[in-house]
């Protein structure tokens, strides 16, 4: 099965405001467990220093289970990243930190985002801001642990 | 299609010296209209008049340290040739979910199994500097 995690990278009607910034984003949490290993982003001004992961937890308090840096994110248009494998568990939140640069977003049609100054990628457990409704543009997928191999045996 | 190295996406991850290849499309490429942008100005947020051409695709592949400029192009040239560059270009451009081919494409194109214990990633960007493969 494939999964898919986060709202999707679109051109949106604004962007965030803060830089240094790590931010998730609660619409569509990963449908299953595997590796991520396309990620998109979609930035309205270049980012610096992007480094793109995943999330597990609940309410405010979230850990970072696996990251790839991507480096600097080109603004102005979906900008698609393969070859990451990013480790994925049903449930988990899609995220990206970035230097300067601000990601675009909507403050209305999403779950919530969370977000917390600086890179708190392999910082453990750590408890962010959440803004109910906002969403970012990011998406991830990848591919289920195992999927690629499973068949189905009939027994009679 | 021009194919460039990127030095803000080199890294030592898992054991691999990985590097991040962005993939530019040319004029009549399918993603080239997507990609072609407006440049913002950063204090009003209106387009300058300016537009700048976007990468449709960065990819990070691992590389073997010992690889020289000329093994790492030979080995991109064999990774992203023509066919391969055109049904990323055909995938990428196509407004439905296309994503899961994308990956599955790139996922055989990983690079080298090489391990690293240490690597000096800005004697690795010199090194790569400025490297630029045409297909």
């Amino acid at each position: 099965m494939a999964i898919d995690v986060g709202p999707g990278a679109t051109d949106r009607s604004t962007q965030t405001g803060v830089t240094n910034l790590t931010i998730m984003d609660e619409t569509n949490p990963a449908n299953a467990t595997g590796t991520l290993d396309v990620v998109e982003l979609w930035f309205q001004t270049a980012a610096t220093q992007a480094e793109a992961g995943t999330f597990s937890g609940s309410g405010t308090s979230w850990t970072s289970r696996d990251s790839a840096v991507i480096g600097n994110v080109a603004a102005g248009s979906k900008q698609t990243f393969s070859g990451l494998s990013i480790d994925v568990q049903t449930g988990d939140l899609v995220g990206v930190y970035f230097n300067a640069g601000k990601i675009e977003a909507d403050t209305s049609g999403g779950i919530a985002w969370l977000y917390k100054v600086g890179n708190q990628f392999g910082a453990g457990a750590q408890t962010y801001t959440r803004g109910a409704n906002n969403v970012i543009s990011i998406y991830g997928t990848g591919t289920e642990a195992g999927g690629a191999a499973r068949r189905v045996m009939v027994v009679s | 299609m021009i194919i460039r190295l990127n030095p803000t996406g080199t890294q030592l991850r898992r054991e691999r010296l990985v590097v991040r290849l962005d993939i530019y499309p040319e004029p009549g490429d399918a993603t080239y209209p997507q990609q072609y942008v407006d440049v913002l100005d950063p204090r009003t947020e209106e387009p300058t008049g300016e537009k700048r051409l976007n990468p449709m695709l960065c990819h990070s592949i691992a590389v073997d340290p010992a690889w020289d400029r000329a093994v790492l192009i030979t080995y991109i040239q064999g990774i992203l040739d023509k066919g391969t560059l055109g049904e990323l270009d055909r995938l990428l451009a196509d407004p439905a979910d296309r994503k899961a081919e994308i990956g599955a494409l790139m996922k055989t194109r990983l690079g080298s199994n090489r391990t690293v214990k240490s690597a000096n990633l800005e004697q690795v960007n010199t090194r790569l500097a400025g490297l630029e493969v045409t297909v």
